[in-house]
């Protein structure tokens, strides 16, 4: 639930940053001027509304709260406490009812980074960093890229598109738990997709029980399962390229492939950085498949750092050791985040 | 049964505090804490610390109704039958003692640590080895040597190899074990037959088992392979074979990682031999989930496996025709074997501790014991049932049984889970070509060492 | 929003009737190409799970049979019936279905109510509220999970309904979704309601409200798929067999049976068909919806 909803909700925070609204997910302006004008004359009466009398506007106060107390108290309670708790968490020695929790101040995260300076191969926070930048830049990068080839291949066609749409989308509504099941049986050794391999005259490898081949069998796994959703995104940004640009090209005498690599990709870079920020963000918080198929293993090459802090809170019991991986692994999302923005992504003062 | 096995060989473990110089490695036998009468285990567990404070002395009966809540899981409904079946048992005997079975399926420490948490522990349940060091060095537990001096219960009545893992340094006893299970060769009779090999028994050593393997293996490396023996990369079975080498996993006062010896290569080579030489192979490798299954699809003509096997033959394959064999004599010349066992203890914040361990004693003592093994569910711990008379018509259990005098527990104290994860991974490397066996158990000691410090 | 769709299509449609006419003579043995590619895709996408539909009628043999057979030799009936004897088994599809339902509707209600005061009225500490709201977007789950369910424990609502509903029944997700969706309507209506003397909120269930029905249902079903697939947070939240949702279940349902392939695949098609039946029925909202309307504007 959350990972999807977090998901897109990740971008349009960025987007905030700049003082943009969320809908400039494209340079060209042409759509935009009627949603921002009226979210202008709106605003421009709010302000000229807020001059009334104090009696109204404490009025309006209590009511505004009336109305957003359920919603406050989830906000409050289950989104920002638990952050900050989370934060603090990471400071303490706590084991849940055997023992009173220890200040401790750094100790975990010193712990953490001695044993990345002294042994990193053998600390399953630091191995399961390694696993999950390697997982993430190639399912980022295979999802992107199969997204964008359906997208610009649908957007060619003149019938059937809605009917590919839907098929293409149905893995993404399966839940991770149904599809870790379905793949753990396909890749079986005697699995389906070994099957088909000999079909090839290759001889598949036993997936998930080999140190090599487990990760990426998840890999693979998850590319099929959000290309798709992906998709969505370039279509809807496509279909809104500016004609006019497209048909400039064309009439200077540029072929498709110039089209599409000097003209079209770059309109898309908005929509491109969106859709890598996603699925970064998403792919390096993965957990689902590595605990259900192979529980980190074999030899912790599918263990990812979700699972390690799982693993380390709820069957070590080290809550702070946990939330210190955990403050860790966002900062690490939070800086890939920016660093995509950079240069990915176009600033909007077109 | 198979359930222990998950257990031990899962990812559960307990981080607790570090191991302090709190016990001069247990003294004499019986006396506890500032002289009190107590009953415990001689030369204690030196892995487990001590808690701060405990009872000393065993309450006072209680008169008036009680309600005592139990806790455990069961693997199978006719398992579960019988538990209720002797907790009835126990009511009509203690007419005001009402007992509320309410077992945990699914993971059961984390749920008895989510109990914990929330202050809703019940009264009398099951304690897991690896729980039992976090449990007791924070005084969770109740301590039981007062109530079995005052009861006459001995800790000598009790294999000290299945209740060392219940017991704190000073010998204190905090749990009583229920049942347990050890480590045999099951072996093919069919097969052995066809090859017109004798039968493993007593006394078969390390190299008559790879001979016997050489000579199973038929077709390796094809999709009709059988091989002599199918192994897991799995610390809970090479644990065994270490132990025949003469090896330990940790040192005595458990401090220090112990496997890194010239016991531990010699033992991880001859475990690694059955790979090099083809005669041995992974269960995946025959498309078998674990080494019963291997067994079972006949793919594999030995196995070590414990007494969760049979069972589990008798409902899935029903056809094949197998024995259980002692493990085989190492270089030392002596057995040596892994033993698994799970205790009843009582939580120490019970409102009737005398009532729980009224329940305790009644359930780890030898008629509920004795009605266990008849049912064929579980090997018994009271050295008093060694010679019933249901071994006599199931040798094979037998077997087993026999190897109380010779095994070790599987279990390291409260980085058991961790090191077991650890030794698993190396070993998992050397059957898998990854490392050599020396780069694997000092990788391996590394990482545990560094647990055993509190990293 | 319908508004700002239109435009486009227009522009389009004005000037791309000739380079279109162009293309299509053209380009008839690419189209047979994009054809074969989407083909290929489509049939990697739908067939690892018409496969598990077909073989969930499968014996367990014939699931582990190597090559793997197209079609169950016999066919059965048994997984299904099977699995519905576990005891376990309708009720954590009725666990799911509490969690999704109470969710769904409640997030519906309160993001609505939420996005309604942030969006459309005027009081202290609205920017605040609005701020904190798209920062806490940003935080990813590995912070919050253990600490929710610290806070959980220590409101004892662990292993209980309430500690699935309640951190879902409002979304700041959701709740910026409506407010960006309330923010286009025009102000007057407010304006000439407040004139006749409404309450905000008659003016709330009974203006804005229905006007806003597009992004309710995004809402409801992108509530419902996250809730009804949710497998992380009921892992950590849940402990006991008979509370468990339908993706925790199918998890345990694993170890417990010795991987038993049959009914795990028949388990999961629980799982596929009623977000598939959703789907279909609501098949526009969940591609057109507030998703890909909200990445165009």
């Amino acid at each position: 639930m959350l990972s999807q909803t977090t998901l897109v909700a990740q971008v349009f925070q960025v987007y905030r940053w700049e003082g943009v609204s969320f809908m400039a997910a494209q340079p060209a302006k042409s759509s935009l001027a009627p949603a921002s004008l009226v979210g202008a004359v709106g605003e421009k009466r709010a302000r000229r509304d807020a001059g009334t009398p104090s009696a109204r506007r404490r009025g309006e106060t209590l009511t505004a709260y009336l109305f957003l107390t359920p919603y406050l108290f989830v906000l409050l309670v289950f989104f920002a406490l638990v952050s900050v708790y989370g934060v603090g968490l990471s400071l303490f020695t706590v084991d849940l009812g055997f023992t009173p929790p220890q200040f401790v101040g750094l100790h975990n995260y010193q712990v953490l980074f001695s044993q990345l300076f002294t042994n990193p191969s053998l600390s399953p926070f630091w191995i399961s960093l390694v696993n999950v930048i390697k997982f993430t830049a190639i399912v980022v990068t295979g999802q992107t890229i199969l997204a964008l080839i359906l997208a610009l291949l649908l957007q060619t066609l003149v019938r059937g598109k809605g009917i590919f749409r839907t098929a293409f989308y149905i893995p993404a509504l399966t839940s991770s738990v149904a599809t870790a099941l379905i793949f753990l049986w396909l890749y079986n050794p005697d699995g389906l997709i070994n099957y088909l391999l000999s079909l090839l005259h290759i001889s598949g490898p036993d997936w998930l029980n080999d140190p090599f081949w487990a990760l990426p069998a998840l890999m693979i796994l998850n590319i099929w399962t959000t290309a798709a959703s992906f998709m969505i995104y370039f279509l809807a940004a496509l279909q809104d390229l500016p004609r006019e640009i497209l048909e400039a090209a064309e009439v200077d005498g540029a072929n498709r492939f110039q089209i599409l690599w000097r003209v079209t990709i770059p309109l898309l870079r908005p929509t491109i950085f969106l859709v890598v920020a996603l699925g970064t963000i998403g792919a390096f918080q993965m957990f689902d498949q590595a605990k259900f198929m192979t529980n980190g293993g074999p030899l912790n090459s599918t263990l990812t750092p979700m699972l390690e802090i799982y693993n380390a809170a709820f069957n070590d019991s080290r809550f702070g050791s946990a939330a210190a991986m955990s403050v860790i692994l966002f900062i690490i999302i939070f800086a890939v985040t920016i660093l995509q923005r950079r240069f990915i992504d176009v600033s909007p003062q077109g | 049964m198979r359930r222990r096995i998950a257990s031990f060989t899962s990812l559960l473990f307990i981080f607790s505090l570090l191991l302090a110089a709190c016990g001069q490695g247990g003294s004499t036998s019986g006396s506890g804490n500032s002289g009190i009468s107590q009953q415990g285990l001689s030369g204690g567990n030196p892995y487990i610390n001590c808690p701060s404070s405990t009872n000393t002395t065993a309450a006072a009966p209680e008169s008036g109704q009680i309600t005592l809540t139990v806790s455990g899981w069961s693997s199978t409904p006719a398992e579960d039958a019988l538990v209720q079946q002797n907790l009835q048992n126990f009511e009509k005997l203690h007419p005001n003692i009402k007992v509320n079975w309410s077992p945990i399926p699914g993971d059961y420490p984390t749920k008895m640590r989510a109990n914990v948490a929330s202050n809703t522990v019940p009264d009398v349940f099951y304690l897991q080895p690896a729980m039992s060091a976090e449990y007791v060095s924070s005084g969770k537990l109740l301590n039981l040597s007062p109530y079995m001096a005052r009861d006459n219960v001995k800790a000598s009545d009790y294999y000290s190899t299945l209740l060392n893992p219940f017991v704190c340094t000073s010998g204190q006893v905090y749990g009583l074990p229920k049942d347990w299970n050890s480590l045999g060769v099951f072996y093919n009779k069919q097969m052995f037959q066809a090859a017109g090999l004798p039968t493993p028994s007593a006394g078969w050593t390390w190299t008559d088992l790879q001979n016997d393997a050489q000579k199973l293996t038929k077709n390796p490396g094809t999709p009709h392979s059988v091989y002599g023996v199918v192994l897991s990369a799995d610390a809970s079975r090479w644990g065994a074979f270490l132990e025949q080498a003469g090896g330990s996993v940790l040192n005595k006062d458990g401090t220090k990682a112990a496997f890194n010896s010239p016991q531990g290569v010699q033992a991880l080579e001859f475990y690694d031999s059955f790979f090099k030489n083809n005669t041995g192979a992974l269960p995946t490798t025959v498309g078998a989930p674990w080494n019963g299954d291997a067994f079972g699809k006949q793919r594999a003509a030995m196995v070590f496996e414990g007494g969760w096997l049979i069972p589990y033959m008798t409902t899935t394959y029903p056809n094949v025709q197998y024995g259980i064999a002692p493990l085989p004599i190492g270089p030392t010349g002596k057995p040596a074997n892994l033993s698994f066992t799970n205790a009843w203890a009582a939580y120490s914040g019970t409102k009737h501790p005398e009532a729980a361990w009224e329940l305790i004693k009644y359930m780890a003592g030898p008629v509920v014991q004795e009605s266990n093994l008849n049912a064929g569910f579980a090997l018994p711990t009271l050295k008093s049932l060694a010679n019933s008379p249901y071994f006599s018509s199931h040798p094979d259990l037998k077997v087993l049984f026999d190897a109380a005098s010779y095994s070790y527990a599987d279990y390291y104290g409260p980085q058991d889970t961790a090191i077991h994860t650890d030794l698993s991974n190396a070993i998992q490397e050397v059957l898998l070509n990854k490392e050599s066996v020396q780069t694997a158990l000092s990788n391996a000691e590394t990482q545990v060492n560094t647990q055993l410090q509190g990293g | 929003m319908a508004q700002v769709q239109a435009r486009p299509q227009a522009t389009a449609q004005a000037i791309g009737k000739a380079p279109h006419m162009r293309r299509e003579a053209r380009l008839n043995w690419w189209q047979i190409i994009v054809y074969l590619l989407l083909g290929v895709f489509t049939v990697t996408s739908l067939g690892p799970l018409v496969f598990t539909l077909i073989s969930s009628f499968k014996t367990m043999q014939d699931v582990l049979a190597f090559p793997p057979s197209l079609l169950p030799n016999p066919w059965v009936w048994t997984n299904y019936t099977e699995i519905l004897d576990n005891a376990y088994f309708l009720r954590w599809i009725l666990n799911a279905l509490i969690y999704a339902g109470g969710a769904t509707v409640l997030n519906v209600i309160f993001s609505a109510m939420a996005g309604y005061a942030l969006s459309r009225m005027n009081f202290k500490g609205r920017e605040v509220i609005f701020t904190v709201t798209l920062a806490v977007m940003m935080i990813p789950l590995a912070i919050t999970l253990i600490p929710k369910f610290l806070v959980a424990n220590t409101l004892h609502i662990n292993n209980t309904y309430f500690a699935l509903i309640l951190p879902a029944m409002a979304q700041p997700f959701t709740v910026f979704i409506m407010v960006q969706f309330m923010k286009t309507l025009p102000k007057e209506l407010e304006e000439s309601a407040m004139i006749d003397g409404a309450s905000r909120f008659r003016m709330f269930f009974q203006v804005i409200l229905p006007l806003v029905k597009p992004a309710l249902t995004v809402v409801a079903i992108l509530t419902f798929q996250g809730a009804w697939n949710d497998f992380q947070w009921p892992l950590v939240a849940l402990g006991t067999q008979d509370m468990y949702t339908l993706p925790l279940g199918l998890f345990f349902f694993k170890s417990a049976h010795y991987t038993e392939y049959n009914l795990l695949l028949a388990g999961s098609m629980f799982n596929i068909l009623p977000m598939l039946i959703l789907f279909f029925i609501f098949q526009r909202y969940f591609m057109g919806g507030a998703l890909g309307s909200a990445v165009k504007g």
